[in-house]
């Protein structure tokens, strides 16, 4: 029985694809960060760090405010009391299947 | 807000340079050459009498000007972060303005300007604000030790060079030392002070380089795996 790989697949995939992944992990180091910063902390483009909020804000897991900074725009980002729950549910799945799966032995067949 | 475990990055390194962040961007504190070299155009005679306040005033502003807009130019370039538990977005600016205070106000208004009593050491003269200066820079070195081993090294120099008769030591007639000559001194602060804005920014950059390397591949990291994607 593979149930440590299994259970891998049921990992929350909103969190586990590696940019967002990327992501949450800096916004649950701090309180919040613009866009600019998440830019050069992921080193995503533009684009792709766009795409990324975007589904992280629809499923919940952050908050996006735009703000002023003068005439400047800014868009702060971050993790909303579900997402910080959710990355650290992530994370402690993860940890919990690590363990399993050093224990785990295939089982042989007897020829 | 306590910061979510997470990653073995996130356990420290991230949430520590978070907390830095604003220390480590070392151009900002460039400006503050401006305030400090004023006692040195007294010294040489380029400011006099009433001048010499407008100039000292007038360098505060610019300074402060200054060092604003480089925290903008961070600000774009780099992008803002507010810690967990922050409560401030710019604890840069208190930061600056410990800087300011300790070359400006302390050295640069007290001392030239009103004649304040500067010895700590009878017969080796030497500006008790050097040792002000020193233990704040100490300070600062030891509030972010990871980051800043640069400041702990220039305050405990400074420091010592403030407190120990250097002047008796070196043979030097009564009353003198090294750090009594206006342009010396000077200078000494002047490199400390570009010495640790190149430092704190290289540092910047070079952290934020490492903690890209590593969310770019944050579960290898989890897992013990390098760069590569191999087991280390």
């Amino acid at each position: 029985m593979n149930e440590p790989f299994q259970e891998l697949a049921s990992l929350n995939k909103i969190i586990h694809e590696p940019g967002r992944l990327a992501i949450v992990t800096a916004l649950s180091a701090c309180e919040s960060a613009d866009f600019v910063f998440l830019l050069r902390l992921t080193g995503l483009s533009k684009g792709n760090l766009s795409a990324h909020l975007s589904k992280l804000e629809e499923a919940g897991v952050v908050l996006i405010r735009k703000e002023f900074a003068g005439k400047v725009p800014r868009t702060v980002v971050s993790l909303t009391d579900d997402g910080r729950g959710s990355v650290r549910a992530y994370w402690e799945q993860l940890e919990r299947l690590k363990r399993e799966a050093g224990k785990w032995r295939p089982v042989v067949e007897p020829a | 807000m306590a910061t979510t475990r997470t990653s073995t990055l996130s356990g420290g390194r991230l949430a520590q340079l978070t907390r830095a962040y604003p220390v480590l961007q070392g151009y900002a504190t460039l400006p503050s050459l401006l305030v400090f070299l004023v006692p040195l155009l007294v010294d040489t005679g380029l400011v006099r009498g009433v001048w010499s306040w407008a100039v000292a005033i007038g360098s505060l502003f610019a300074a402060d000007f200054l060092s604003r807009r480089v925290r903008r130019w961070y600000e774009h370039s780099f992008g803002l972060v507010r810690p967990a538990g922050g409560k401030s977005w710019r604890p840069l600016f208190a930061y600056v303005g410990v800087l300011l205070i300790g070359f400006a106000v302390v050295p640069g208004l007290l001392i030239r300007y009103m004649g304040v009593p500067t010895a700590v050491f009878e017969g080796d003269v030497l500006s008790w604000p050097f040792v002000v200066f020193g233990a704040v820079v100490l300070g600062i070195g030891v509030a972010y030790r990871p980051y800043l081993p640069f400041n702990v090294i220039a305050g405990a120099l400074l420091l010592s060079l403030a407190l120990v008769p250097l002047g008796a030591w070196l043979g030097l007639p009564g009353s003198v030392h090294p750090f009594s000559n206006g342009v010396v001194r000077l200078s000494v602060l002047a490199v400390g002070l570009i010495g640790h804005a190149f430092i704190a920014h290289a540092t910047l950059v070079r952290e934020l380089r490492h903690i890209q390397r590593e969310l770019g591949n944050p579960a290898a990291s989890e897992f013990g795996h390098g760069e590569s994607g191999e087991a280390v």
